[in-house]
């Protein structure tokens, strides 16, 4: 008698908003659920049929929109929270940040795209796009298709000369996969190093804009109040920590770039915690105006400000001196050895 | 015997299918691609001789192709069937002439391609208007409806519950209720009031 579900769940799935993807081990066949939350697209692959196993490996799993859409909320948070009970402001920031934490723990791991080959389709898989959960359900799949259509033939494994790589001379014309694979890695890393380095220099433009509004603020020149300059200097912050985020994510294990690396890390810190004290300047004041009187509270906004324009100041010119010091290095050659 | 580059769709070079589990780069777009490959990749395809499917002198032939040889038999209705007509669904070998007006009658699992989840329009519709708070007294009935009307149908061909469905049902028996209580009290209320 046949089982009502005759399938077994495969590691790995995609469970979006909108869409969803599952794999299913079944009796001679994998079926690939696709759909929505009302409705179900079936594919089936027989054992039989399937030719490979293809898996694009990539090395972050990072997307425009969610970072448009944190950064948006940031900002949103802290100009709802700017005039409001401090409890409130305190939490939505709170649940912010552990939503930025999730999204990090999300972009930062490992992610691939997998697709099936048969004789007549090649059909991705969306359920499979954790490397983790991919490698596991590759494995299981290998025992089911190697029990349906056994091994490789043995003419195709063998080793294609018997010279040892190490002994025979490179042929230019025809180079070993050893080396398409080298190159291949050289290009890409030389590629991500570019693309950081771009959204590196974005970034500190962002924050010298940030330092020059600050100073502008302090100076008293403005027309603007407290708040609205609050908001502005924290959009400042959020906008210039989208480039930031991306940039380390693409410079990601490249040692060339330590220095760069470094100095992307210590903006997020420094940004994090001019936000963490501007939102305590409330209180911060209070007190001062209570112990030390009117004087002291306005002298230590000021100089508040200008330590903070100063050092924003610092981390762009240093980040630009460093860039364009070093610029060889970081747009071609060493940026690739990683 | 090709394999192409996700991303750029260009082939990727022979030389790395010599192992049936491999690490490959594109050489034109440099990404790194993990392979895993099985003896169907290297199958040649079947060759098949035309003059092999005509039939001989003292042979069986297709029921609806006179001049062909049959090589199956229908499960269904015995048939002899030629290369042509033989379609193997789940294990067995139908004829077209049985196998669509079987499908058409009940779905046959094997030939499925798509299911809607009645449940999941269910508790959508139970909790969804909730929102807009109205709406869901128009929708509680029709949750009722589609509760009795596809309780019994298959959902998936994954496994999946029914609790959908259920917590469905008592939202919206909830939500019929307390409007039924409402016009009741409503009524009394007007009842008592006259004079």
């Amino acid at each position: 008698m046949t089982p009502e579900f005759p399938y077994v769940r495969l590691p790995g799935g995609y469970r979006g908003f909108f869409r969803k993807a599952s794999l299913w081990e079944g009796a001679d066949h994998i079926l690939s659920v696709k759909g929505t939350r009302f409705n179900e697209e079936y594919r089936r692959f027989y054992y039989r049929d399937i030719q490979a196993i293809i898996v694009e490996k990539r090395a972050r799993a990072g997307s425009w929109g969610w970072w448009i859409v944190l950064a948006i909320l940031f900002v949103i948070a802290l100009i709802s929270s700017s005039e409001k009970d401090p409890p409130y402001a305190w939490v939505g920031l709170l649940a912010l940040s552990l939503l930025l934490a999730v999204r990090l723990n999300l972009a930062l791991r490992r992610s691939c795209r997998c697709s099936i080959q048969t004789a007549v389709s090649n059909e991705k898989l969306p359920s499979l796009f954790r490397r983790k959960a991919t490698d596991a359900a590759i494995a299981r799949l290998r025992e089911r298709i190697a029990a349906e259509q056994g091994e490789l033939p043995a003419e195709i494994t063998q080793p294609e000369e018997d010279v040892p790589a190490a002994v025979r001379p490179p042929d230019p014309a025809n180079p070993s996969a050893a080396q398409v694979l080298a190159e291949a890695a050289a290009r890409q890393r030389r590629r991500s190093a570019e693309i950081g380095v771009n959204l590196a220099i974005l970034a500190l433009f962002i924050l010298l804009l940030n330092s020059v509004f600050t100073f502008w603020v302090s100076s008293g020149g403005n027309q603007l109040s407290a708040g609205a300059a609050s908001w502005t200097g924290y959009s400042f912050v959020a906008i210039g920590l989208v480039p930031v985020f991306f940039a380390l994510q693409n410079l990601a294990g490249l040692r060339a770039l330590l220095g760069l690396r470094i100095l992307l890390v210590a903006i997020i810190v420094l940004s994090t915690f001019r936000v963490l004290f501007s939102l305590s300047m409330g209180a911060i004041t209070t007190s001062l105006l209570r112990t030390a009187g009117g004087n002291s509270a306005a002298l230590f906004g000021r100089y508040y400000t200008n330590t903070n324009g100063a050092l924003q100041l610092a981390f762009a010119a240093g980040g630009v001196l460093l860039i364009f010091a070093k610029w060889d290095t970081y747009r071609r050659g060493e940026a690739s050895s990683s | 015997m090709l394999i192409f580059c996700p991303s750029c769709n260009a082939p990727l070079a022979e030389r790395f299918f010599r192992q049936p589990h491999v690490d490959a780069a594109c050489s034109t777009c440099g990404t790194k691609v993990g392979l895993t490959l099985f003896p169907a990749l290297f199958r040649p395809a079947a060759k098949i001789d035309p003059q092999s499917l005509l039939t001989a002198e003292g042979e069986a032939t297709c029921f609806e192709h006179s001049s062909k040889r049959a090589v199956a038999v229908c499960n269904r209705c015995g048939r002899f069937l030629c290369a042509l007509c033989e379609v193997e669904v789940a294990g067995k070998v139908w004829c077209p002439s049985c196998l669509i007006p079987a499908n058409a009658a009940g779905p046959i699992q094997a030939l499925e391609q798509r299911r809607t989840l009645f449940d999941s329009i269910a508790l959508a519709l139970a909790t969804l208007p909730a929102l807009l708070i109205y709406p869901i007294f128009f929708t509680a009935p029709v949750v009722v409806y589609l509760t009795i009307r596809y309780w019994k149908k298959p959902s998936s061909l994954v496994p999946r519950g029914k609790w959908r469905f259920v917590v469905a049902l008592v939202l919206a028996l909830l939500v019929i209720a307390s409007l039924a209580a409402v016009i009741v009290s409503v009524i009394v209320v007007q009842r008592r009031g006259r004079p």
